[in-house]
């Protein structure tokens, strides 16, 4: 056999060439050709800031209610929403096709059931994990990344409210495609309330303003581009604040309290007023701050949870102040990204209640808020470092733990395991490289002991759920692990590094519920969300041995003050006082107040004076109903109702 | 000089590799080239060798397949250098030209089979240089042909080209 060598020819390398311009070329071409199927919309067709009306999510109405919990059912599905002005409508994944989502408001010490279900028919959809951010959920129904619900399945979770109250928000957490999910608009809002924080003169009611920020990236047709630039960071040149573009929100001269979310899949915000006037942050992730903090301005990560109040009485009449965007580090910004929103100041104040912010706000003895936790009271400390590795041979945003190697996500491995009812130091690194990280950790609240070895932000000293990790930066927070146990997920919120693959997780304790012990069925399975409990039975009075009946019970008297009988008002959020009076003070959870049919359950009661009050959300034009039910601990019922009318003039 | 030629039609059928026939008249210019596509071989080998662990988190396929492919590169690089006059040269173009062909269809229409079935993956910088690699490879094994072989080997890679540009432009590689 003999063999030996010559050079190829020009024409042998022409054969070849076509192979290898296919290898070459094509993969590039689909990566381009995907990228920019549609151009951006260029930033001299963006919509113009303040053109746009500020509104504030709906708010859900459950499905049913008993004694102890509130039933809902959500359904995830797409729609065609009219965000841009004057541009094609944008098809977006919402909770009830709305983006952001209806909110959820919740009492502690009620449970809330969700019903889930997928509906989601688009062929870049896979699949759906929905996690209630700030609640301390049993680990199947805390959204495990992997405990997936497909399009046309469902699942109920089952969330206890027995925390502090907060402001929460519920949002998609499938594997590998919660940016994506989120960034079409599977977000919104779950507040918490208790008896505590609405006994405070904050501001309630109307003046209590959620508000949801995000960037997104729109392209000429109208519709979302995600474009994460190969797994780094996606940054959007239209600012949303509750889904619409650089929104104007009319405001009276009073102060508002707002609870900013970030939902931006990769941008931070550093948010300041133009006035140069002070924000006053009250509440942070877990809830009321012990106590408020006055800044210029404070950097607000992604998944991050402020309330901030903003005093409108140092305006005039007329007056307009915007809430403006200073920028941050490692962050593309965009000549459009410097503002957010504008406040313009159209009257006096029409109710001057709920106006103030007291010195303390919480001091709170919940049994695993981290706030009077102490250093001492440490078990021991772990530390993790979030950066980008090569990992099995490519590179991937990771994680390593107490000087291992940087690990991406796998369900089968768990990197810490700290006992139930452990304290615990966490020290969190970013290793730098040019990107910040805002670290979630699930289950816990935490708090902040130092940032690079100096004390935390003013507006970082409360219970948080997610800390933001700057470029070179060193934090340490102190935790105490329950009330569950079981497996839940520490991960970055830049959604993009989340996917790809900064996610770990720890195990609390040992023999909690596995978080994949609760699956996902098919809709066509699904069985009734409640089961309706009977109605009391009345009971006869009994008889003494005279012969006459002895001294009974009698039921509480309702009376409804406001709005009077056939009250004709101009007042579209009107006020509902009511006094329920009884031979013993009633408790809350024997009350009910509803307005035109549906239960409300964010009033006030005061159980010493049985007063209650509550300002109705924008009511519409027309006849309304307000009812209060009221029952005694002997089980006696009374109600009193009222009609009323809102007009225009 | 006499410049000698592989004759693959004076293969025997059914001959195997590991024959272990010498090659007394092979001349020192043989070598560099097998040495070479040895050498791509192997670092073609040890990159997929490497991806392993990772596509085996994926699904064990994945995983399996790039096993597969790390050890019939490496077993290659191996057996080219004891055995560089046989099929191997021939053998090794084809088994270069499927990988590659696999890459490109994984890199637009997406992955045949497995959990990421028709998701199509994202070209990087490491698979990217691993099919050059592969190419070259198959560049210098065709310099070890010569004659009717070689023509065949040529064609051969000129027929998968065309076909993968072919679909393509149909619409079927997308």
């Amino acid at each position: 056999m003999q063999i030996a060598t010559n050079k190829l020819s020009r024409r042998d390398m022409l054969k070849m060439s076509l192979l290898g311009t296919a290898a070459v070329a094509l993969p590039l071409e689909r990566a381009a050709r995907t990228q920019l199927a549609v151009p951006r919309l260029p930033e001299n067709q963006l919509p113009r800031p303040f053109q746009t009306e500020f509104t504030v999510p709906p708010v859900a109405q459950p499905v049913y209610q008993d004694d102890t919990t509130d039933y809902y059912e959500m359904s995830m599905k797409q729609s065609q929403l009219q965000i841009l002005p004057g541009m094609p409508k944008t098809e977006v994944w919402g909770y009830e096709g709305i983006t952001p989502g209806p909110t959820i408001m919740a009492k502690r010490g009620r449970n809330v059931v969700v019903r889930h279900k997928n509906w989601i028919q688009n062929p870049l959809h896979e699949h759906t994990s929905v996690h209630l951010h700030g609640n301390a959920s049993l680990p199947q129904y805390d959204g495990y990344a992997n405990d997936t619900t497909d399009p046309g399945e469902y699942k109920d979770y089952h969330y206890p409210n027995g925390q502090d109250a907060r402001t929460l928000w519920y949002h998609d957490h499938g594997v590998h495609v919660t940016a994506f999910n989120a960034y079409m608009g599977c977000a919104a809002f779950y507040i918490s309330h208790d008896e505590h924080e609405m006994s405070l003169p904050i501001p309630h009611g109307r003046y209590d303003v959620p508000l949801v920020l995000r960037d997104a990236i729109f392209g000429t047709d109208g519709q979302l581009i995600f474009d994460d630039q190969g797994h780094s960071s996606l940054f959007g040149d239209v600012i949303l604040v509750n889904g619409a573009p650089w929104p104007v929100m009319k405001v009276e001269r009073r102060k508002y309290r707002f609870r900013v979310l970030n939902a931006s899949i990769s941008r931070g915000f550093n948010l300041a007023l133009s006035s140069g006037e002070p924000l006053t942050v009250i509440g942070h992730d877990g809830g009321l701050a012990p106590a408020p903090a006055e800044v210029d301005s404070y950097r607000h990560g992604m998944a991050e949870r402020y309330e901030v109040v903003i005093d409108f009485a140092k305006y005039n009449v007329g007056e307009s102040v915007e809430l403006k965007n200073l920028g941050l580090p490692n962050t593309v910004d965009f000549a459009s990204t410097g503002r957010i929103m504008r406040f313009d100041v159209v009257g006096e104040a029409t109710d001057l209640s709920n106006n103030e912010i007291p010195s303390v706000l919480n001091d709170s003895p919940h049994a695993y808020s981290p706030m009077k936790l102490q250093e001492s009271q440490s078990q021991r400390t772990r530390r993790f470092q979030f950066g980008r590795e090569i990992v099995n041979g490519a590179e991937m945003w990771a994680i390593s733990t107490d000087g291992g190697p940087g690990m991406v996500w796998d369900p089968n491995r768990v990197d810490a395991n700290p006992g139930h009812d452990d304290v615990e130091i966490w020290e969190f690194t970013n290793k730098g490289g040019g990107w910040f990280h805002p670290v979630h950790v699930h289950l816990v609240d935490f708090k902040i002991l130092d940032r690079n070895g100096k004390a935390p932000h003013p507006w970082e000293r409360g219970p948080k759920d997610v800390v933001y990790i700057g470029e070179g930066e060193t934090v340490r927070m102190i935790m105490k692990f329950g009330p569950q146990k079981g497996r839940y997920m520490i991960h970055c919120h830049n959604l993009v590094h989340e996917d790809h693959d900064m996610m770990t997780q720890f195990e609390v304790g040992e023999g909690g519920p596995s978080p994949l012990s609760d699956p996902a069925k098919p809709t066509s399975e699904a069985p009734p969300l409640y089961t309706e409990k009977p109605p009391v039975p009345p009971v006869d009075p009994p008889v003494d041995n005279g012969g006459g009946p002895v001294q009974t019970n009698t039921a509480p008297v309702v009376e409804i003050t406001r709005p009077t009988p056939k009250k004709i008002t101009r007042d579209r959020t009107p006020s509902i006082v009511a006094k329920i009076v009884d031979d013993k003070p009633i408790d809350d959870k024997n009350l009910a107040l509803y307005v035109d049919g549906r239960r409300i359950s964010d009033y006030k009661f005061d159980i010493a004076t049985g007063i209650l009050t509550y300002t109705c959300r924008r009511m519409k034009l027309g006849w309304h109903q307000v009812q209060v039910v009221a029952r005694d601990a002997e089980g006696e019922q009374a109600s009193g109702s009222v009609r009323f009318r809102v007009v225009l003039r | 000089m006499t410049t000698k030629y592989l004759d693959l039609s004076s293969l025997r059928p059914g001959l195997l590799l590991g024959s272990g026939e010498e090659h007394p008249d092979v001349a020192p210019a043989v070598v560099p080239a097998v040495y070479a596509a040895a050498a791509l071989s192997l670092v073609a080998a040890l990159v997929h060798l490497w991806v392993v662990p990772g596509h085996l988190e994926v699904w064990w396929g994945y995983g399996a397949f790039f096993l597969a492919a790390a050890s019939a590169q490496g077993l290659f690089a191996v057996a080219l250098l004891r055995w560089p006059g046989l099929a191997l040269p021939f053998a090794g173009i084809l088994g270069n030209l499927a990988v590659v062909a696999l890459y490109i269809v994984t890199r637009t229409s997406g992955v045949p089979l497995g959990p990421h079935a028709t998701r199509a993956e994202e070209a990087g910088v490491l698979d990217m240089t691993v099919t050059l690699v592969e190419l070259a490879t198959v560049v210098f094994l065709l310099s070890l042909l010569g004659g009717r072989a070689r023509g065949m080997a040529v064609n051969a890679v000129l027929l998968a080209g065309v076909g993968i540009w072919v679909l393509r432009l149909t619409g079927y590689l997308s």
